[in-house]
């Protein structure tokens, strides 16, 4: 605990911009990721459209340790428009078990129904380790432009640093989801498989 | 015998439609007994559809009102409020408009003047099979993929009023069939697209 959970704190209930949902008011949404740094599995619940609380529980593949995480994600803000989407959002959690093990950062994209564009940056304070950030950058286009229902499809190139293990690597992604269902997946020689499934009820 | 459609939108974003159907038939309109055996003989401008003797609105132009009697004499006028009558083309066809595909004109001849942008196949594929409901045509910002409008769905669904939705990516549409029985309201559509965080930006209803 410190002044960082402070200022997060803070944060978090000076913020009072219009927002969005993480999920849908009262959705519920279980991801899995999986990458060449950690393996996680989060289930996350949105009471309102402009907040999600879950639980995180990841396998660190670096350190070989495992860490449960309660997490909070806000919508800062949302821009909607007749062709397009933008969001702002923060994202927190702290350990479960050592309150002195957290992380916090800002994720935002930006979207059309053809076009997508995101970023993310996460600083880690580790109890266990040495403290890293998680920076990415992502363009995405969709080959075609379906129908409400339909199997949507999207081609994106990602790209992503991570501080401890000082790679950064570039690689396409295939994303698509169909109904409630959302499967992505990505590989690079560098950073081999990032896979990334979600379900949303 | 011939008829009038006229169509007027009283507040923003709803569908609020009256059609005068000026038939060629009985109920004798007041101001004709005070001044005229011949009505052509004077203009109604500025005055038919401003101070009815009977206190009510006529809501119709003046100028409409004078083509429409033009060469006519000896008549009586009933002038018809009609709900439900939402296009030209219904308004030619119908007692029951879905008795006829809206194929061709849906979108393109409201008659409040707006457009409705939502492709006659789709309306016709929505509507069928669909009986006893007004449709809430929800025009939303932000609607940019399946995922969040898989949200405005479940949204809607919890209310037992909703027969059916449909979800117009292409055109940033939700169709919502509700029961006859349901007041269709703005502001709580408003605020169920609001708490899937889009937000609405028109809303027209179709009385059907």
């Amino acid at each position: 605990m410190g002044i960082y959970k402070i200022i997060i704190l803070v944060f978090l209930m000076v913020f009072n911009a219009d927002a969005r949902p993480i999920s849908y008011s009262g959705g519920t949404t279980i991801m899995y990721k999986s990458d060449t740094f950690n393996d996680s599995i989060y289930l996350h619940y949105s009471p309102t459209y402009k907040y999600s609380i879950g639980l995180e529980r990841a396998k660190n593949k670096f350190y070989k340790s495992t860490e449960n995480y309660f997490r909070f994600t806000y919508l800062v803000n949302r821009k909607n428009t007749d062709i397009s989407q933008r969001n702002l959002y923060f994202q927190s959690g702290v350990l479960v078990d050592d309150a002195d093990g957290f992380f916090y950062g800002m994720h935002g994209d930006w979207e059309t129904r053809r076009w997508f564009s995101g970023f993310g940056y996460k600083d880690t304070k580790n109890t266990f380790g040495q403290d890293y950030t998680d920076q990415y950058i992502q363009l995405g286009v969709a080959p075609y432009v379906g129908d409400y229902g339909d199997l949507h499809t999207w081609i994106m190139i990602k790209t992503k640093k991570n501080s401890l293990t000082n790679t950064q690597s570039t690689y396409p992604e295939l994303k698509f989801f169909k109904g409630s269902t959302l499967v992505k997946f990505g590989y690079s020689d560098k950073t081999e498989w990032d896979l990334h499934l979600m379900y949303r009820f | 015998m011939g008829f009038t459609p006229y169509v007027q939108i009283l507040k923003k974003g709803e569908l609020m439609k009256k059609i005068l159907l000026t038939l060629l038939l009985a109920s004798p309109l007041a101001w004709a007994e005070q001044d005229h055996a011949n009505m052509h003989d004077h203009s109604h401008e500025g005055h038919l559809h401003d101070t009815m003797v009977d206190g009510k609105n006529l809501d119709v132009s003046a100028e409409r009102f004078d083509a429409f009697m033009n060469e006519l004499t000896n008549v009586n006028v009933a002038v018809v409020s009609v709900k439900g009558m939402v296009c030209d083309f219904c308004a030619r066809d119908h007692a029951n408009m879905h008795d006829h595909s809206h194929e061709g004109h849906l979108h393109d001849t409201m008659v409040d003047g707006k457009n409705l942008d939502v492709s006659a196949e789709r309306f016709d594929a929505f509507m069928n099979e669909l009986t006893n409901v007004n449709v809430a045509v929800v025009s939303v910002k932000g609607m940019v993929c399946d995922f969040c409008a898989r949200g405005i769905a479940k949204t809607f669904e919890k209310d037992k009023t909703v027969q059916k939705i449909d979800v117009d990516l292409d055109n940033g549409k939700v169709l919502i069939a509700y029961s006859k029985s349901k007041d269709i309201n703005y502001s709580e559509i408003e605020k169920k697209i609001l708490s899937n965080g889009q937000s609405m930006s028109d809303l027209q209803i179709l009385e059907i």
